[in-house]
């Protein structure tokens, strides 16, 4: 079976070029919002890889003749309530939230992508089944139903990722169960299946990559709202454990101090409030770039 | 429309039935007896008669299916069980809090209409201005940001550099309405301002698509005046789409509201989840769960029926 090239693939991308992910990179660009997310997103993949490089204290480090110090020269952003370099924790969370957020979004990917691939191609009542099952675990909210398997499982940040994806396959498996249902009759599938194509390849190797473009807008943004659960969750007292750092986490604290030092909860905030607006405007520009419906209009290419 | 609503409601009772059982697999997962580790402090465990007698007390001595039906039986009884926390009935206390709770959620649901709707019909109808880029912005970051940083901010600007609102706290209605409205003001804001994104992004949609159709654009050659248009044509059918948003947004309501009563220290369902979460209460949590998800379910439920009679297309699709 040679490579079957359909007309409605939407995994096209307005500009001619022959790299399709370059190309893409550069749809998501023109999108003004979508370009600072990027460069955000990449500015905390530089940091959270060479945390070690760049924080400028260790993060550990105890100093408890200078607690929640102002903002200075030595310390840029101050310092906790054990007299440690709050620049260098935070640089530090950058590694726990990234990794939270990123894992718990694929993991929920890979997992919802399959169940949903197998509801949507099957039909009948297997899909049935499998479809009330995902709409029975919609009914729970997410950071309601997270924090409730944190408490069961105990808290950790392993069990945070897991309480994750025990809910975030049902988002993908919806989403791709959708999108197979509309690939599943066209032409191309059907001549697959005549000429007698096993269904699991038909599944991964024909209906998969048609189905990619909205995955990765739904990827993107649940790497968002993860980061935004973990620090939920953290702030709550559930997730990491001390003397790990952690946005959530340094916020929580921070908050008792609030009077005596602003900063110690208004920095971790930022940290967070950036990572997932970042995400959700690369979301968003991802899904202008990718929806052929959406195009023209505004961003007519060249 | 009855075969719809039938349908509809046929769904809704099998994902009730298949929620129950997950609450109750997630409250068997509990690792070790939770009971007993409840117990430990009041009872010697070390004497088997009497672990024997707590074990028959609350049914563990029991097959699994056994245990179901007679916790799930006494659940619609109105017996939702003792908090080990607080050593209330289980029911009394969400009756007690729902009040506290949905005052919050009203005052929330007043703040999201009042930002959203502007914001989203501005974003539509001056498409790809500054001002469209700042309402897609800004509701994208109002879904961002963590309402309890979100709160955390606004204590510091309007209760400790400008003491206009108190830091935390709650009176009730009855007792002083003027302090109760005060108390209230940040948290319904902080709830309202994440709500009121999601409905700017769903009105622009909705009112940019209803923009497009041949009818306004007929309205428009009539030489009507681009208020008139949007007032007189568009902005009805562009705001039936929107009720579906009400149905999404209610769960995250809910979850907002968990964090936004723990930061205000508002003693409503919220604050007594988390509580009872931390406790390992568990007769709370499993009421708590059942309780949420009923809600988002009858929320969904409306929306969808109220969805299929405003939109007679959807009813075909089913």
């Amino acid at each position: 079976m040679t490579e079957v090239v359909h007309p409605t693939a939407v995994v096209a991308v307005s500009v001619a070029s022959r790299n399709p992910a370059l190309a893409l990179l550069r749809a998501v660009a023109r999108h003004r919002l979508a370009a600072f997310g990027l460069v955000i997103i990449a500015a905390l993949i530089i940091i959270a890889i060479f945390a070690p490089v760049l924080a400028p204290y260790n993060p550990f480090q105890q100093d408890l003749y200078r607690v929640l110090a102002p903002p200075s020269r030595i310390h840029l952003l101050g310092t906790d309530n054990l007299g440690r370099d709050l620049l260098s924790r935070l640089i530090y969370g950058t590694r726990v939230s990234l990794f939270v957020g990123i894992v718990s979004s694929l993991v929920s990917a890979v997992i919802g992508v399959f169940v949903g691939l197998v509801a949507g191609f099957r039909g009948g009542m297997v899909d049935a089944i499998i479809m009330r099952i995902t709409d029975a675990f919609l009914c729970f909210p997410p950071l309601i139903f997270i924090l409730a398997m944190s408490a069961v499982l105990g808290p950790g940040l392993q069990n945070v990722m897991l309480s994750f994806a025990l809910f975030g396959w049902t988002i993908f498996a919806r989403l791709a169960r959708g999108q197979v249902l509309q690939v599943r009759e066209l032409p191309f599938i059907e001549a697959a299946r005549s000429v007698g194509v096993p269904a699991t390849r038909i599944m991964f190797r024909h209906i998969l990559p048609n189905i990619m473009a909205p995955l990765l807008v739904a990827i993107t943004i649940t790497v968002g709202f993860a980061i935004l659960l973990e620090s939920g969750v953290s702030f709550l007292g559930l997730g990491v454990q001390p003397p790990t750092a952690s946005w959530g986490k340094e916020l929580r604290i921070g908050f008792t101090y609030l009077e005596a030092a602003p900063l110690f909860s208004i920095a971790p905030g930022v940290m967070i409030s950036l990572a997932v607006i970042s995400f959700n405007f690369v979301g968003d520009g991802l899904r202008d770039a990718l929806d052929p419906r959406l195009r023209g209009a505004n961003r007519v290419p060249r | 429309m009855g075969k719809y609503i039938g349908i509809r409601l046929g769904h809704a009772l099998v994902i009730l039935a298949i929620v129950v059982v997950l609450v109750f697999i997630i409250a068997r997962i509990i690792p070790g007896d939770a009971i007993m580790a409840a117990m430990a402090g009041s009872v010697d465990l070390h004497d088997p008669s009497v672990v024997e007698r707590v074990r028959h007390q609350y049914g563990l001595d029991q097959s699994i299916p056994v245990q179901f039906v007679v916790w799930l039986a006494a659940f619609l009884r109105g017996d939702w069980g003792t908090s080990i926390g607080t050593g209330q009935k289980v029911l009394d206390m969400f009756v007690q809090r729902l009040p506290v709770t949905l005052e919050l959620f009203l005052g929330a649901n007043l703040w999201a209409i009042a930002i959203g709707i502007p914001a989203g019909i501005l974003g539509a109808v001056k498409r790809n201005s500054a001002a469209d880029v700042a309402v897609t912005a800004g509701a994208i970051i109002g879904v961002s940001i963590p309402a309890f940083w979100e709160a955390i901010l606004l204590i510091y600007l309007f209760a400790v550099l400008l003491p206009i609102f108190p830091p935390s706290g709650y009176v009730p209605f009855s007792e002083n309405p003027l302090l109760n409205l005060r108390a209230m003001v940040l948290p319904t804001f902080v709830l309202g301002t994440h709500a009121g994104g999601l409905i700017a992004r769903y009105v622009r949609s909705s009112l940019l698509e209803v923009l497009g159709q041949d009818y306004v654009r007929t309205a428009r050659a009539k030489g009507f005046s681009e208020a008139a248009v949007v007032a007189r044509h568009a902005l009805k059918p562009g705001m039936i789409p929107v009720v579906t948003v009400f149905g999404l947004f209610w769960g995250g309501l809910l979850a907002g509201a968990f964090l936004v009563e723990v930061v205000f220290a508002i003693p409503g369902l919220g604050r007594m989840s988390v509580d009872a979460i931390f406790q390992k209460d568990y007769a709370v949590m499993q009421a708590m769960l059942i309780v949420v998800s009923l809600n988002v379910l009858l929320v969904n439920l409306l929306v969808d029926i109220l969805y299929g009679y405003l939109d007679p297309r959807v009813r075909v699709r089913g």
